[in-house]
């Protein structure tokens, strides 16, 4: 119940008087993500701020590229082309590299298909041409498979010059033992790393998808190595791995991914949504889609029918937690405004990183890993 | 790899004529290679077996026929093996591939 | 917006009171291609800074701008004794604290950082560069082969400074694309360029940073002045200083030019494409040379003799 007692010192340290950097931040962000044909409209300060906005959150490329189709890039002055071209430059590099290494990676397994391998987040995006790809910063690349393979995915990759890069024993030991996957590998030629797993949450966390039911469903791409997972899964994928796998610091973008893939999907599809709702509930991961919804909604505007609205309601939390994290999760996505950072965004983001933590691995492991992490950092930096 | 009694032979092919791209100068070849992003400093004898030699699918024995015939008794093996080891590299920069 | 232009408000058109004001509530710049804003509240900066960037024009505190620095003098922690700076960028820092006294040299790598991390709407190249008769010598070199020296010095003596750290390139061109900034000389270079050019306006010497001793060479008025002018490249010289060396130039072929751009670029890779085929446009409409020297007299003499030969 800590974080009961959090909320009510947080609603009483709010003052208002920064509230128009707060709204200044998300009003521009919301040009950038909905209205990026009124960008060549904005002020000289604002169009400066937006730049800065944009490349906080990973954006730039997205917004470049959708500058570029509609022919507006050059209506903007030099100074703001060279920072989008810049950042379109670095999102197609990225989405090389990423190919590459999926090309490479089916080139070392061969064409049995009888290990799967299914491409997950990014790389999913890649494959599938979805609209969300289109200047969008790659990092790692992301690849499930069944728990049976993974050793022998991994030996094989090894043998073809992949290595791990997890070096120090307490790393291979987090990860082998504790969470119960493999530490990232990376190609000895190469910088992109791949993380392999076999489910779409580490063994240690809260939730327990199915693994044998996201593989079920997943598909083979056509003359491709590759699986991708269901419509509905790639969704909920994305919407577990933004609310309870990962710090959730400037991650803005992560929300207008799913943003995106519901709009496609559901577009696509009449009853996309209403199977989006059933399998939620069947692979248990009610509470990750209820705050992706909830948040897409009341901070990008998605539509989302009724029906699906009521069903979620169904899946919040407590009234007092959903109260916390609404205060909470906007100071998390958004970026700071680059010159006036407040102290009170940094106690909302620390809180649900150690909440993101709390949700990975039980108490006692958190306790233990936080501790030697910030041990090992304070001896580093000696 | 290659040529065993009542196996199937594999046969060497370059993966694309539109994934390299080149510069020359004298018989010095500069290649870059779209699907990776790399660029790589070859030699004209490289860019032959690529382009033009691996343009239809041979087998180990076809390739070093075609491109470099052992003058000397006994010199075939030794070719066979600096020419299979220089596929295998090609194969794993992406260059060629086996069917 | 607009700038470069010779009745543009200059820093040295402040006083150093009015130009220390500004470095605190912040202070925009035109540094070759890339409109800058720069905070400091470290008053130990406005008099060497001052100095250096007396000659660059300043622009409209209302701009859109390439980067926004900010240089923090602030206590350490935990030893609060000590005076350290932060450099940070849209407020993230890249790297940790230093001493307060490297505060000049943080600006600048810093600077520098901000430049290499996020201009890929250039082709950026690891290179000095410098212009004499509408030609340009690019010079590139790996860190330690003297590339700042031997560009200083051939700065010094009538060639025009583009840039001593990058040589920009805008892809599918083969025009160098000027970015004059203080000149970074390490350890025994300072005195090599005090004793080379007794007149030539050096900052303070910093000691004890990562690199050593530092010290900044001020770019002359005239690669400030004429900071929007491109200039073609004719000759690429990879400079490498070695302990009495004589001074030799030698061409090399085009090919081994090209691997040599491509594996001294801060951005060879990312551009891809793009960055294959200007770099072979560059190698070109270029002599490739390796240059070797030991004096910094000859070394400029030979290459400026050679220059006036090849270009008739």
């Amino acid at each position: 119940m800590t974080q009961l007692r959090c909320s009510q010192i947080l609603l009483l340290a709010m003052p208002s008087k920064s509230e128009s950097n707060q709204q200044l931040v998300r009003r521009l962000l919301g040009i950038v993500i909905f209205k990026p044909q009124d960008v060549p409209n904005l002020s000289t300060r604002e169009l400066d701020m937006t730049l800065r906005l944009t490349r906080r959150v990973s954006l730039l490329g997205r917004l470049g590229s959708k500058l570029q189709a509609t022919g507006l890039l050059e209506s903007l002055p030099q100074v703001a082309v060279d920072q989008l071209q810049s950042g379109m430059a670095l999102a197609e590099a990225r989405s090389r590299l990423a190919l590459w290494e999926l090309d490479r990676i089916a080139w070392a397994m061969g064409t049995d298909l009888s290990t799967p391998l299914v491409a997950m987040k990014g790389c999913t995006y890649l494959l599938l041409g979805l609209p969300n790809a289109a200047g969008r910063i790659f990092a790692d690349v992301d690849l499930m498979t069944t728990e049976e393979n993974l050793e022998s995915v991994e030996a094989v990759l090894n043998r073809k010059g992949w290595i791990s890069t997890k070096l120090t024993p307490y790393d291979q030991n987090y990860y082998r033992k504790w969470t119960h996957e493999l530490p990232p590998l990376v190609h000895e030629e190469r910088e992109v790393e791949i993380d392999l797993h076999h489910n779409i949450m580490p063994r240690t966390a809260r939730l327990h998808p199915s693994a044998d039911k996201l593989m079920t469903r997943s598909r083979q791409l056509p003359e491709s190595r590759y699986r991708v997972l269901a419509d509905e899964d790639i969704v909920l994928h994305a919407m577990t791995h933004l609310m309870f796998d990962g710090d959730l610091a400037d991650k803005l973008r992560d929300l207008v991914d799913i943003c995106d893939l519901l709009e496609h999907f559901s577009g696509r599809n009449v009853g996309f949504w209403q199977r989006l709702v059933d399998r939620a509930e069947e692979l248990d991961l009610t509470r990750p889609a209820y705050y992706s919804i909830r948040y897409a909604c009341q901070l990008l505007e998605l539509p989302v029918p009724g029906s699906v609205h009521e069903k979620a309601e169904e899946w919040a939390p407590m009234r007092a937690v959903v109260s916390l994290m609404d205060r909470l999760m906007p100071r998390a996505l958004y970026p700071q405004h680059p010159d006036h950072p407040r102290k009170v965004t940094k106690i909302c983001r620390l809180l649900l990183y150690i909440r993101s933590h709390w949700i990975r691995m039980p108490p006692w492991l958190l306790a233990y890993h936080l501790s030697y992490k910030f041990i090992a950092t304070r001896l580093s930096r000696r | 790899m290659n040529e065993q009694a009542g196996k199937e032979i594999s046969r060497w092919l370059s993966t694309g004529p539109d994934d390299l791209v080149w510069a020359a100068w004298g018989h010095d070849h500069i290649a870059y290679h779209r699907p990776s992003g790399k660029t790589h400093f070859l030699n004209a004898s490289s860019r032959y077996l690529i382009t033009e030699l691996l343009c239809e699918p041979l087998a180990l024995d076809e390739v070093v026929e075609a491109f470099a015939p052992a003058e000397i008794e006994g010199e075939q093996s030794a070719q066979t093996t600096r020419l299979c080891a220089m596929l295998e590299r090609l194969e794993h920069l992406g260059f060629v591939r086996q069917l | 917006m607009s700038i470069g232009a010779a009745d543009a408000k200059r820093v040295r058109d402040c006083s150093v009171g009015e130009f220390a004001s500004k470095l605190i509530s912040g202070l925009s710049l035109q540094i070759g291609p890339f409109a800058a804003r720069i905070h400091a509240n470290s008053a130990r900066l406005s008099a060497p800074l001052y100095a250096l960037y007396q000659d660059y024009p300043m622009l409209s505190d209302e701009n859109v701008f390439h980067f926004h620095v900010r240089l923090d003098e602030r206590r350490g922690f935990p030893r609060v004794d000590k005076r350290v700076v932060r450099f940070s960028v849209d407020g993230r820092a890249p790297h940790e604290d230093m001493p307060a006294a490297q505060a000049l040299p943080v600006l600048e790598w810093g600077i520098n950082l901000v430049i290499a991390l996020r201009s890929h709407s250039f082709l950026m190249l690891h290179a000095a560069a410098v212009e004499n008769g509408g030609r340009a010598i690019l010079l590139p070199a790996a860190p330690g082969q003297g590339k700042t020296t031997l560009c200083a010095g051939l700065s010094l003596r009538g060639w025009r400074l583009l840039s001593d750290e990058f040589g920009l390139i805008r892809p599918g061109h083969t025009e160098l694309i000027p970015v004059p900034r203080p000149m970074a000389l390490k350890n025994e270079s300072i005195d090599v360029i005090r004793r080379f050019e007794p007149e030539a306006v050096i900052g303070p010497e910093i000691s004890n940073t990562r690199k050593g001793t530092v010290a900044h060479v001020k770019p002359s008025a005239q690669s400030i002045d004429e900071m929007r002018q491109a200039a073609p490249a004719h000759w690429i010289v990879f400079p490498r200083w070695r302990h009495e060396a004589s001074t030799s130039l030698t061409e090399v072929s085009k090919a081994e030019g090209f691997m040599f751009l491509a594996t001294n670029a801060f951005n060879y890779e990312l551009l891809g494409e793009a960055a294959f085929h200007t770099v072979a446009g560059l190698v070109n409409q270029t002599r490739c040379f390796r240059f070797e020297y030991s004096d910094l007299d000859d070394a400029v003499e030979m290459l400026t003799d050679f220059a006036a030969r090849d270009a008739e």
